[in-house]
């Protein structure tokens, strides 16, 4: 077949010729380059469904169409009422303080940065949880489809306890991986006793003497299998 | 709600999904849908009722997305550095045989698919994205991206070919395809 067929050989795969041009361009193929193009359609649709596979759409339609909001004026009683709602909430974080430690779902990629003390690679990484005798290996990602590159490691103070984090975005979206001790207050408080960081964590899975928490705005359990690739 | 916004927001996953493989990142993607929306609902009135709504919104879709790619500078390959055709790799006894069996083959590249689709050019890419995930006709995908029939099947070509390509190399280096031994034959390298 001469190099020009290429569009040709395309349109046929997508069923886009017509019946005489079938015909001519069927008369020019072997058994083995029509078997060929039988596995290419099916290798096109693999393809498809593979970028069918993303993320889903988290914006509000009637936000896209909303001009940006024009200063509102207040009258007095109600700027009072704000500003005493606001002293209230203030005296309530001080009163009942979280710091760091309360759960929160990872919402931006920066965010996630800034908690990141390691590079960004599976090296970086391995060197990290080595360092602090944890033994976890990261290893090359396992094919699926969810697309996942590392930001890093870190430590978060839970429960009292360091608990190391490890740092991914899948699918852009970012995602954390608490590397829990088993048995630890730390892994008690996530994942037993207290609500707010139940709610929190998406998937877990255990992995020797560590279980496996994952937090993240996007589907991101397939980190679990990541993580517990060897 | 009206009926307008309610069309978008029906296929509003498919839309953001597009945008997504287009641009590959989460703000822009997001940016770009917002400004699509919105640059579609200030020119509603010049959709026609009964025409194809959805052709419709990917043109304005698309057109977002080139801007967008432009701005942060990813065009991937030109036309110009085309590799082998289909034709070519058809002849390549190491990609028959690899994709004899799609599944398994599309199965160990994994994420390679999505790394291969940000390296080709915008205009391949549309194409192939409008084609492949969107299973529009040339013919509408002409009308979305303003260009001749021909050149769609142009970009279509080449992009495939340069995505199989793609997917080959990193078959053969990661071991998932062994390449045929090469012999020497009449003085020339020939893979058997």
């Amino acid at each position: 077949m001469k190099k020009e067929d290429d569009r040709n050989w395309s349109a046929y795969m997508d069923g886009e010729l017509s019946v005489s041009e079938i015909e001519e361009f069927e008369t020019q193929l072997s058994d083995a380059e029509l078997q060929h193009l039988k596995n290419e359609q099916k290798l096109e649709e693999g393809i498809g469904a593979i970028l069918n596979d993303g993320p889903s759409c988290t914006i509000n339609i009637l936000d896209c169409i909303n001009e940006a909001p024009k200063p509102k004026k207040f009258n007095r009683s109600l700027t009072a009422i704000i500003t005493f709602a606001a002293a209230a909430c203030i005296a309530l974080v001080f009163m009942y303080p979280r710091g760091a430690s309360g759960p929160k779902v990872p919402q931006t990629v920066a965010e996630l940065k800034k908690l990141s003390i390691t590079g960004n690679s599976l090296d970086d990484i391995n060197k990290y949880l080595n360092e602090r005798n944890i033994d976890l290996e990261l290893t090359k990602f396992m094919p699926e489809h969810h697309e996942k590159t590392i930001i890093g490691a870190g430590v978060e103070i839970i429960g009292g306890e360091e608990v190391v984090t490890l740092m991914f975005t899948c699918c852009g979206r970012p995602a954390k991986v608490y590397v829990l001790p088993r048995g630890s207050s730390a892994e008690k408080l996530i994942l037993e006793d207290d609500k707010e960081w139940k709610s929190s964590i998406q998937a877990q899975a255990k992995k020797g003497d560590y279980r496996l928490a994952v937090s993240s705005p996007h589907n991101s359990e397939s980190l679990l299998a990541y993580i517990n690739h060897t | 709600m009206d009926e307008f916004l309610e069309q978008i927001e029906k296929r509003k996953d498919e839309f953001y999904r597009y945008i997504y493989r287009n641009v590959w990142d989460t703000s822009v993607a997001e940016d770009v849908f917002s400004s699509a929306v919105l640059a579609a609902y200030k020119s509603k009135s010049k959709f026609k009722p009964g025409t194809n709504f959805r052709a419709w919104m990917y043109r304005i879709i698309t057109n977002k997305c080139f801007v967008a790619n432009r701005e942060i500078g990813r065009r991937g390959g030109s036309l110009e550095e085309a590799g082998d055709s289909l034709i070519d790799l058809a002849q390549n006894k190491d990609y028959t045989e690899a994709v004899s069996t799609p599944e398994d083959f599309l199965a160990q590249c994994g994420d390679e698919v999505l790394m291969a689709m940000k390296k080709i050019s915008t205009m391949e890419r549309s194409c192939l994205l409008l084609k492949t995930m969107e299973n529009f006709s040339y013919k509408e995908i002409a009308g979305i991206l303003e260009i001749p029939f021909g050149t769609v099947m142009t970009h279509l070509a080449r992009g495939r070919a340069k995505l199989r390509k793609i997917l080959l190399e990193y078959a053969v280096g990661e071991g998932i395809v062994k390449p045929s031994p090469i012999e020497f034959k009449n003085g020339e390298r020939n893979a058997i």
